[in-house]
C-alpha cells in the first residue's frame, strides 16, 4: 500500500512546502457588553444539523435539544444554575437554551452545539471569513448570558 | 451415506454453524442452514474470530422457541446457551448442542498482524491453526508448517484472546455431545463424548445412516485425553492467578481507583451490553429514556457499568465478548469474570454447566446474605 507523501509532493520540485502564516486575531472579543466567548462544536450523540440522528430515539433521548455549557465559576457570577433555560445574545441574535454547569469548559468560555435549528448556534455566529480559505469564523465571537425571565 | 441426515429427517428444523464470509478465514460469521448441502461449507475451525452463538440464537432465531435447531457451540457457547436457557430466553428443548472442543480463538485483526509480524507469512495464506503442546502452529497453502512457542508469544500480549487463555473449560460436556481431536489418532477422525441422551440418539443415527463409523477408544486414548485437558486447564489457571493478581493486590481505594480510571474511558456505546449473551432484557433499565443513568452524559454515572455487571456476574461464562466490543478497551470481561468466580466460590455454582442449578443472585436468600463471612468486594 503506497504511502502519501512519503516519496513527494505534488509540486514541481517534490517537496512540501511550509507557509509563513501571520496571526491575526478574531475579527470579534469579548467585551463589557458582550461578555464572554462563544464557540460552536458537536455533541458525540449527534452529527451535524441533526436530520438524522434527532429522528433517532436512542440518540434523541440522549440529547434532546439544545444547551449552553457554562463554567461554574461564570454561572455562580451570572446567577445561573444547571438546566436554567437562558438567552444568548450577539450583535447578530438571540437563541434560547438550557445551562449545562460544568467543569468541561474553561471560565470566560461558552459552548453552544450547532445540531439544534430550534436554538440555533449559527444565528449568533460571525459571518466574517478567512481572507484565505473564506472559512467562517464559527469558533469565535462575543456573546453575553441572561437566564430567562 | 445411506439414511437421511438430522436435517432430512426433520430431527431438526435447521443447522446454525459457522463459516467463512467470502472464503476470509478471518471473518467467521453464523449461519442457518436448511439445505444439507451446504453444511459442507462450514466445515475446518475457524480460530481466529469469536461469533456470538448463543446471542444470535436468541436475537435472530427466538431462542429456538418455535425451530429446532442443531447448534454447534464451543464450550462458552454451550455454557451461554444453558444459562440463557435459564432466563427462558432459549428453548433448551429444541436445541441439540453439537459441542467443539475449544482451547481458545485469536481476535482477527491481532491473528494477522501476529501471522504477518511473526511468523512473517502473508495472513491470506494460513489455511489452518493449531494449538499442540506448547506451540501454535499454522499451515500453509504450500503445506508447510510453522510454529511458535504459545506461552511466550502470550507473555508478549500476543496469541489468544484474554478470556480464552484463562478459559479452564476445554471439553463440552455441558452439550449433547463434546468433539474433538484429543485421543484421536489421526487427522482425519474426532473423538465423540456423549454427554445427553439426545446426544447419544444424534450419534446413533448417525452410525445407522452410514454417516460415521465409530470405534471404542483405547485406554491410551482416554489418558492422552485427559492428559491434554489437564494441561490446558493448569495453563488456564495460571493466567487466572496472574490476571486477578494485579487487581486483588491493589486495596479498596486502589481498586475503586482503578476501575473508577477505567469506567472514566466509557463512551456509553452498549457495545459490551449488546454482545453480552447473558444480558436479555427488552426495557434495559439503563437506557437514556428510563430516568436512571443522566442522558447526555459521557462518561455515564458509575451506576452504567456497575448495573451492567450486577445483572449478568453470576451467570458470566468468560465468553470474553464484552471486552471485544469495547471501544475503549476496558477490561471488563476481567472484572466480570473475577467477580462470577467469587461468587461462584461462594455459592457453589459454576455457571453453563447444569441446567438444574439456577444463578445464584436470581435465588439468593435473605438469609444467605446475611451469613457471616459473605463478603462480595469490587
Amino acid at each position: 500500500m503506497p504511502t502519501m507523501f512519503l516519496e513527494k509532493f505534488n509540486t514541481p520540485d517534490g517537496l512540501g512546502h511550509f507557509q509563513v502564516v501571520e496571526f491575526k486575531p478574531p475579527a470579534e472579543l469579548p467585551d463589557d457588553e458582550y461578555p464572554y466567548v462563544l464557540t460552536t462544536g458537536r455533541s458525540i450523540f449527534h452529527y451535524h444539523t441533526g436530520s438524522m440522528t434527532r429522528r433517532t430515539e436512542k440518540l434523541n433521548d440522549e440529547v434532546q435539544g439544545g444547551f449552553v455549557e457554562v463554567n461554574p465559576e461564570d454561572a455562580g457570577k451570572a446567577g445561573v444554575r444547571d438546566k436554567d433555560l437562558v438567552t444568548l445574545t450577539t450583535r447578530r441574535g438571540t437563541i434560547e437554551a438550557r445551562a449545562k454547569v460544568t467543569d468541561d469548559v474553561p471560565s470566560g468560555l461558552l459552548f453552544v452545539p450547532f445540531h439544534f435549528a430550534d436554538s440555533c448556534a449559527n444565528v449568533l455566529t460571525n459571518p466574517a471569513l478567512d481572507p484565505g480559505c473564506k472559512c467562517a469564523e464559527t469558533k469565535v465571537c462575543a456573546v453575553k448570558m441572561e437566564v430567562k425571565a | 451415506v445411506a439414511g437421511p441426515s438430522a436435517l432430512e429427517d426433520k430431527r431438526v428444523d435447521a443447522v446454525v454453524a459457522v463459516k467463512a464470509r467470502e472464503g476470509n478465514r478471518y471473518d467467521g460469521i453464523p449461519v442457518v442452514i436448511t439445505d444439507p448441502k451446504e453444511l459442507i461449507e462450514t466445515a475446518g475451525s475457524l480460530h481466529c474470530g469469536s461469533p456470538n452463538i448463543a446471542r444470535f440464537l436468541k436475537e435472530y432465531l427466538e431462542g429456538a422457541t418455535n425451530t429446532k435447531i442443531a447448534v454447534v457451540a464451543r464450550p462458552c457457547d454451550a455454557k451461554a446457551i444453558i444459562e440463557l436457557a435459564k432466563r427462558n430466553q432459549v428453548k433448551l428443548g429444541n436445541l441439540l448442542v453439537i459441542g467443539l472442543n475449544c482451547t481458545g480463538t485469536l481476535s482477527p485483526a491481532r491473528a494477522k498482524a501476529l501471522f504477518k509480524d511473526v511468523f512473517e507469512v502473508d495472513p491470506a495464506d494460513v489455511v489452518s491453526e493449531d494449538i499442540e503442546g506448547n506451540e501454535l502452529i499454522i499451515r500453509l497453502k504450500d503445506g508447510s508448517e510453522k510454529k511458535k512457542n504459545l506461552a511466550e508469544l502470550e507473555e508478549k500480549g500476543l496469541g489468544r484472546r484474554e478470556n480464552c487463555r484463562r478459559c479452564e473449560t476445554n471439553i463440552p460436556v455441558m452439550a449433547d455431545i463434546a468433539c474433538g481431536k484429543w485421543g484421536t489418532k489421526d487427522k482425519n477422525s474426532t473423538f465423540i463424548e456423549v454427554c445427553s441422551d439426545k446426544g447419544s440418539d444424534l450419534v446413533d443415527m448417525a452410525i445407522k445412516a452410514g454417516a460415521i463409523t465409530t470405534e471404542t477408544p483405547t485406554a491410551d486414548a482416554i489418558e492422552t485425553r485427559e492428559k491434554k485437558d489437564k494441561a490446558a486447564v493448569e495453563l488456564a489457571q495460571k493466567w487466572q492467578e496472574k490476571d486477578f493478581a494485579t487487581l486483588e493486590e491493589m486495596d479498596n481505594n486502589e481498586r475503586f481507583g482503578y476501575w473508577s480510571g477505567q469506567f472514566s474511558h466509557c463512551v456509553k456505546c452498549y457495545g459490551c451490553r449488546d454482545a453480552c449473551p447473558i444480558c436479555y432484557c427488552q426495557e434495559c433499565i439503563l437506557e437514556a429514556d428510563r430516568g436512571f443513568v443522566a442522558p447526555g452524559e459521557v462518561p455515564p454515572n458509575m451506576l452504567f457499568p456497575m448495573m451492567r455487571i450486577t445483572h449478568v456476574m453470576d451467570s458470566c461464562v468468560n465468553c470474553g465478548q464484552c471486552q471485544d466490543a469495547c471501544t475503549m478497551d476496558i477490561p471488563i470481561a476481567r472484572l466480570i469474570f473475577l467477580l462470577s468466580k467469587k461468587i461462584g466460590d461462594i455459592f457453589n455454582y459454576e455457571p453453563g454447566m447444569d441446567i438444574t442449578k439456577m444463578p445464584p443472585l436470581r435465588t439468593v436468600t435473605d438469609q444467605e446474605l446475611s451469613q457471616e463471612g459473605i463478603e462480595v468486594s469490587f
